[in-house]
């Protein structure tokens, strides 16, 4: 279990977190969400042993950060932002030498690693640096793994790694989570909320809100309406002259409107009707957990 | 012990991974041995001169025949004048013009004392010296030899003749003294940039940051990363050792034994500085930056290109920090003067001291934060 008490962490002028507080429960995939420079990396840097914090403390299966940080690199896993295998070591060479790093052989967890190890094997001679970038992603989860860790990191592994592999790694992590890992994950990408048994949204280094993406869903706040639009810049346009607390963005092909108090909905079926669309065209719709996340980030 | 071979195995996998490294680390003792001595060859094996015979005498004759039995001058084509001969010099054809006046031989019989003009080319100053004092010895032989037989009775007003003998160096062979200094530049060198550039590289890529999240202690990383610098450091100084053995003809005087072991003490600090130097720097291009001006001072100061003992006192004061000047003592000491264990026990001290001091100072610097 990860308990993570009121961290914060300054670099310079930049605060990097403020006051963080959370907890992860054993066996869990927790997923921390937010925009770049939110803080997230900043958070497993301290969570790994690799920083200090300025104020706080965190623990994690009961090993302090700072006391016992040596007990922590033995249980954890890391998978950093960017990868950092050895580029001129081949596959297997970079497996080992991770292995060994932690005193064990490849053997001796080789089932944790086989499904993802299976595909990456017909190319272990090959240098790590000449994989494609979904290889590279795998293979650093491989060596991140060997060792079987108690609690696996992972900072913005689907970063730039195309939407199949993505779908593929999620479903790698869910394997993982079967073995009995804690999966703490941290992504720019608000859908992949919903893969995670809980997670927290992070925004200029505090932590806006926790829960499971259903809960979250849960405590949208209003109503919400999808409008069809055929060209998005004149609808915007035109609905900066739209009054009362009412919230409006693009999604996709749609303006999602969000009404915080139902008197207003009165106000935007008029306003809808003046700027020329048909009743039709604006839908109820039932929130996703991204717009959950912008209404808590935006108003 | 696990941690650190395989720490070891992936630093020399890398190496030989990388086609321009391994062959560096091959080819660089030959290349600067090979190039250096000969560019910073000194000695003088042959000066053109241009003799001018204005007398024409068995003298002159005697004369010019000393100076072709010398060996060390070679008279240059067939010029008898003066001004030819000024503009053979003036285009660096020549390096000495000698001109032997008319009444030379007349002159000597009287007993008057005749005067003969050398005119030296001094664009290389070395060379010109040199020559010059070539000359006058020629030239004072000569006239004390026709002293004894024309001028009875002979008086000679107690002539001292010097006859110098150089000690370690009988030839004065400039070579003796610049491979031993080569030595120690490569050393220094493959010491303590090899080390600094592959941390600091390590950086760079990130790969630091999972080594540092792994259990590995600090020695564990420090040792891992050491002992391959070492290991070539010391293949270098011995491939090094061959070559002057085997190409130059220097024989090592002393021990050899006693000299790798010295090196691998030198080694030690000098990986511990470009380790140190590796802590302070984010970047390859910073850490080459200072590890290129602290060599450089470190090597100036050393005692290679002039004699410690005839720097100021501050400089020598500065050496005394210095570990490649202790270094390159060693390094003359053993091979030219064949010193032992009693005649270095100064050097030995201050290079294991300065050892000591920056790996304690890795120890205390080293942490496991990225900042």
């Amino acid at each position: 279990m990860l308990k993570i008490a009121r961290i914060s962490k300054s670099f310079k002028k930049v605060e990097a977190l403020k006051d963080v507080t959370f907890e992860v429960e054993n066996g869990e995939i927790f997923g921390v969400v937010g925009p770049d420079g939110a803080g997230k990396t900043t958070l497993f840097n301290i969570l790994v042993t690799l920083i200090n914090p300025d104020k706080g403390s965190a623990s994690i299966n009961g090993f302090n950060i700072d006391k016992d940080y040596k007990k922590i690199r033995e249980v954890i896993g890391y998978l950093p932002g960017q990868f950092s295998l050895y580029p001129d070591l081949s596959c297997y060479e970079n497996l080992d030498f991770f292995a060994t790093l932690y005193g064990n052989s490849i053997e001796e967890n080789y089932e944790l690693i086989q499904p993802i190890w299976s595909q990456l094997e017909p190319f272990k001679d090959r240098r790590a640096g000449r994989l494609s970038g979904g290889m590279k992603q795998k293979l650093a989860l491989c060596c991140a793994l060997v060792h079987r860790p108690q609690v696996l990191f992972l900072d913005e592994p689907t970063t730039g790694v195309d939407p199949v592999s993505r779908r593929e790694f999620w479903s790698i992590l869910k394997e993982i989570k079967k073995e009995g890992i804690t999966v703490l994950v941290s992504t720019p990408y608000m859908d992949e909320a919903t893969l995670c048994d809980r997670v927290g949204l992070m925004q200029n280094g505090e932590l806006l809100k926790i829960g499971s993406p259903e809960n979250i869903v849960a405590e949208f706040s209003g109503l919400l309406f999808a409008l069809r639009a055929s060209e998005m810049y004149p609808l915007l346009e035109k609905f900066k002259n739209l009054s009362g607390n009412i919230h409006y963005y693009p999604f996709g092909q749609q303006l999602h409107i969000a009404v915080s108090h139902e008197a207003d909905v009165g106000l935007l079926y008029d306003f809808v009707k003046e700027i020329g669309y048909g009743l039709l065209d604006l839908q109820q719709i039932t929130p996703s957990i991204e717009d959950c996340f912008i209404q808590l980030m935006a108003y | 012990m696990r941690t650190v071979l395989a720490l070891i195995k992936k630093e020399f996998l890398q190496i030989f991974r990388n086609p321009l490294l391994w062959r560096l680390i091959v080819f660089i003792p030959f290349l600067m041995l090979m190039i250096f001595p000969y560019a910073a060859d000194l000695d003088i094996k042959n000066l053109n001169i241009v003799v001018i015979d204005h007398d024409r005498s068995t003298f002159s004759q005697d004369l010019i025949a000393k100076l072709d039995g010398h060996g060390l001058f070679t008279r240059f084509g067939n010029i008898q004048n003066k001004r030819e001969a000024d503009n053979a010099l003036e285009r660096d054809k020549i390096d000495m013009i000698i001109e032997i006046p008319q009444a030379y031989e007349r002159d000597v019989q009287k007993g008057i004392q005749p005067t003969i003009s050398v005119t030296m080319n001094a664009i290389n100053g070395m060379k010109a010296g040199v020559g010059v004092s070539y000359i006058t010895n020629v030239l004072a032989d000569f006239m004390s030899e026709i002293h004894v037989v024309y001028n009875e009775p002979v008086e000679l007003p107690g002539r001292i003749s010097m006859i110098s003998n150089y000690w370690f160096n009988e030839k004065m062979n400039f070579r003796n003294i610049f491979v031993p200094g080569i030595l120690t530049i490569l050393v220094t060198m493959i010491g303590s940039l090899l080390s600094t550039l592959n941390i600091v590289r390590e950086k760079e890529m990130g790969t630091i940051e999972q080594l540092n999240i792994t259990p590995m202690k600090k020695h564990q990383f420090i040792f891992g990363k050491m002992i391959p610098f070492w290991l070539i450091g010391m293949f270098e100084f011995g491939v090094g050792l061959l070559i002057m053995r085997f190409f130059f003809g220097i024989h090592v005087q002393g021990s050899v034994i006693l000299l790798l072991a010295l090196t691998g003490i030198f080694l030690l600090g000098m990986l511990g500085l470009g380790f140190l130097v590796s802590i302070f720097s984010r970047t390859q291009v910073q850490s080459m930056f200072i590890i290129v001006f602290v060599f450089i001072t470190f090597i100036l100061l050393s005692g290679l290109f002039t004699s410690i003992d005839s720097m100021p006192e501050w400089a020598k004061i500065i050496n005394t920090i210095n570990p490649v000047a202790y270094f390159m003592g060693i390094l003359k000491l053993v091979i030219l003067k064949g010193g032992t264990l009693q005649n270095l026990q100064t050097e030995i001290i201050s290079l294991s001291i300065f050892a000591v001091f920056i790996n304690t100072l890795i120890l205390f610097f080293y942490k496991r934060e990225i900042d």
